[in-house]
């Protein structure tokens, strides 16, 4: 019974996301149109659609960047904890592949340095993870929050004694630049695109056709196969249901044979392996190139994405598909603020910030109506017996 | 009367703007889309006026942003949305030169004009960059102020940053061949470099023990910014105003005071604002296909003389201003907020 219902709001959630999305899409659509109209009114250059599909997905890349953060915190929020770390150890272990593959390099064939690297930069992630896991589960009494605040620092700050403040970069090496495939498009759709021009002392604008090429990031493939992962993980082994129930009630999973402290571990280093492959990605984002202030500020994005997906801060619920429904709910936001409504980067948090207060405060607002309702309805019943 | 006299200036009014209309302007109709390292900065939001000043007299219409981290994926992400706002000029002030090439090579792969100023965006994937002033003019500029404050005779030293610091290298050297090379300073007596090492107190010291062992000294060039300060109230503290003077490569907010009291005639620094307003001159240029960014191709400029385009050291193409900003008593207050 309590199952059905957890699933329906669910359902529900995910549904309010998908409209969500549905309305920012055609608000953006809207208003790029009226700009358009507006701008061939002025005469001004030629004129194409800002905010579409094609251009949605070509530009999607740099908000996938902390996609696998968000997947990865979705096991800690799941479970109640928080770590706010992961951008620091995202961080430290794309700079640790970098420096390894510095090393490797002059000794061994770089295709091997490049997955030697890409090892040691997993295993700095898991390491960091287990880190905070250790600390978490061994220290109860102090805030996740204020222990990964911490070692958030301890990163960041390895980090720059690791690579100093100037960028890593192997400058023409083919192997290392192939990072770069791990981000960029490598297919290519073509479509045909509408334009309209303004010809010289004509009143209507002329329409044509042009060419355009839409290309798919590999990142957001590299998201989907590990949002796939991640969602059999949680939805469909025991483990899942393990992790929501340590997030439910932590003492009776422990007295129902649950190893919560190891099992905790583990998830906490399982987001550091994620937080690495996010690093990994951002060297190839940033065309090969390793900065020690990479990645700042992407836990929060990350705890926004997992957030807005659904995933309760008290552990419990949520679910991947709402996840993955709030990466994009954020990317279309950010990509329209930008390019329709011409805002500036830094005015775009504002908007997600409204959107994340919202989304959070909805569910316990619908819990309070329906508690109230019950009650009431118990009220009720009792008075009419 | 009153009626009369509104119709008439609203008639000249539409007049006015008709004509204006009707004047093409060389930048009409085309977008410029400017990128810096980070929003809320004072020095770039006057490179930006820079580029307001050249898009009243062009007519081009520009977008401004950085992220507010100084990180690279924001200014990716701010690349691509002007991308697809279909800007024809990007001008970017890269937070890391080697990032942006990807992103920089499918905005030129659209057709759109790629210009780095202030911080450079490598050369493969760069159209042009835009600096400020090559090392040789540099160092050449700071040596002709503080001669000119000598009256070209007496004792001159150099307080640099750390014995190992590529740029001041760069600069002293040419400093040194041009006080060789150059017959007008034949009467100045150089007695070489003291480092200070970038520190506040450590450059102090080596001033102060300069300034010992030389009590007839003149002039000192500092050529660091962290360095001009301690030099400054060194010889402030020495009771030397007056009889030494200083220039170098300062920030006018840390010199103010010391330029005001006299202990330097003028100090420098490179203008961001001249820096944005030939970007956007050389961008309109390049769009219009009035200039092809190739060595040895000049531009003209209002207010500026012999501006070529050089290959730099990273092989790319730069062209430089050459001309740096003095800070004198008179001009120091208006730039204190800037730089």
């Amino acid at each position: 019974m309590k199952q059905k219902k957890i699933c329906q709001r669910l359902i529900r959630w995910e549904t309010m996301l998908v409209v969500l999305l549905i309305v920012l899409w055609v608000v953006f659509d809207l208003k790029d149109a009226a700009s358009q109209s507006a701008d061939i009114a002025n005469r001004k250059r030629t004129i194409k659609d800002v905010f579409n599909l094609p251009n949605m997905i070509s530009g999607i890349g740099p908000y996938m960047l902390y996609g696998f953060m968000a997947l990865g915190m979705t096991l800690i929020l799941g479970m109640g904890g928080i770590d706010i770390s992961i951008g620091a150890i995202g961080a430290m272990s794309a700079a640790v592949m970098a420096v390894c593959y510095g090393v490797f390099k002059s000794a061994m064939n770089p295709s091997l340095a490049l997955v030697l690297s890409a090892v040691c930069c997993l295993i700095t992630g898991a390491a960091c993870g287990l880190l905070n896991g250790a600390l978490i589960t061994r220290f109860r009494e102090l805030f996740p929050m204020i222990i990964t605040l911490g070692t958030q620092l301890l990163y960041r700050g390895l980090t720059y004694l690791l690579i100093g403040g100037k960028p890593i970069q192997y400058k023409d090496d083919t192997v290392w630049e192939s990072l770069k495939m791990l981000y960029n498009g490598s297919i290519k759709v073509e479509y045909s695109e509408k334009v309209l021009k303004m010809a010289k002392g004509a009143t209507e604008p002329t329409e044509s056709y042009i060419t355009s090429t839409m290309s798919i990031p590999n990142i957001l493939l590299w998201f989907f196969a590990f949002a796939l992962i991640f969602f059999v993980f949680l939805h469909l082994t025991k483990w899942g249901r393990q992790l929501f129930a340590i997030g439910t009630n932590r003492e009776a999973s422990r007295l129902s044979g649950v190893r919560v402290a190891n099992f905790e571990l583990i998830m906490y280093m399982i987001c550091g392996i994620t937080a690495a492959i996010s690093g990994m990605f951002y060297i190839g984002s940033a065309s090969g190139t390793m900065r020690a202030d990479a990645l700042k500020g992407y836990e929060m994005y990350a705890i926004a994405a997992v957030v807005l997906g659904g995933f309760s801060t008290n552990g419990g619920t949520g679910n991947i598909i709402g996840v993955i429904l709030s990466m994009f709910v954020f990317a279309v936001m950010k990509k329209g603020m930008g390019t329709v409504f011409l805002l500036i980067e830094n005015a775009m948090d504002l908007a997600v910030g409204v959107v994340l207060i919202v989304a959070s405060l909805l569910p316990n607002i619908l819990e309070d109506i329906s508690i109230k309702r019950r009650l009431h309805r118990q009220h009720k019943e009792a008075a009419l017996s | 009367m009153k009626k009369i006299l509104s119709v008439v200036l609203a008639l000249v009014f539409c007049f006015a703007l008709m004509s204006a209309a009707t004047a093409e302007k060389a930048g009409e109709g085309l977008t410029i889309g400017i990128v810096y390292k980070q929003s809320g900065n004072a020095y770039f939001q006057a490179g930006v006026s820079g580029f307001e000043k050249a898009a009243e007299e062009l007519g081009f219409t520009l977008m401004h942003d950085g992220p507010s981290d100084s990180s690279n994926d924001g200014q990716e992400r701010i690349i691509r949305n002007y991308i697809d706002l279909g800007v024809d000029i990007l001008c970017i002030s890269a937070n890391d030169a080697a990032g942006l090439v990807d992103v920089c090579n499918e905005a030129r792969a659209q057709g759109i004009i790629v210009l780095s100023w202030d911080a450079k965006v490598d050369a493969e994937g760069r159209d042009l960059d835009i600096e400020p002033a090559s090392a040789k003019a540099i160092g050449v500029q700071q040596l002709e102020s503080i001669a000119e404050t000598m009256g070209y005779e007496g004792k001159l030293a150099i307080v640099s940053a750390g014995a190992t610091a590529p740029n001041q290298n760069l600069w002293i050297k040419y400093i040194e061949e041009e006080l060789e090379a150059n017959e007008a300073y034949s009467k100045i007596e150089y007695l070489g470099v003291v480092y200070g090492d970038d520190d506040y107190s450590k450059s102090y010291d080596v001033t102060k023990a300069l300034i010992d062992k030389y009590p007839d000294l003149k002039g000192l060039i500092v050529p660091t910014t962290n360095g001009g300060p301690a030099v400054a109230k060194c010889i402030q503290d020495e009771g030397k105003v007056g009889q030494i003077k200083m220039t170098g490569l300062t920030l006018a907010s840390d010199m103010a005071d010391y330029i005001k009291a006299g202990i330097a005639d003028a100090t420098f620094l490179w203008n961001p604002i001249e820096l944005g307003y030939v970007s956007a001159y050389v961008g309109v240029a390049l769009a219009n296909e009035e200039l092809t960014a190739e060595v040895g191709a000049t531009i003209e400029v209002p207010g500026f003389e012999g501006l070529e385009i050089i290959e730099s050291d990273d092989g790319g193409l730069i062209l430089y201003l050459n001309k740096l900003n003095p800070f004198t008593a008179e001009t120091v207050d208006a730039w204190v907020d800037i730089l």
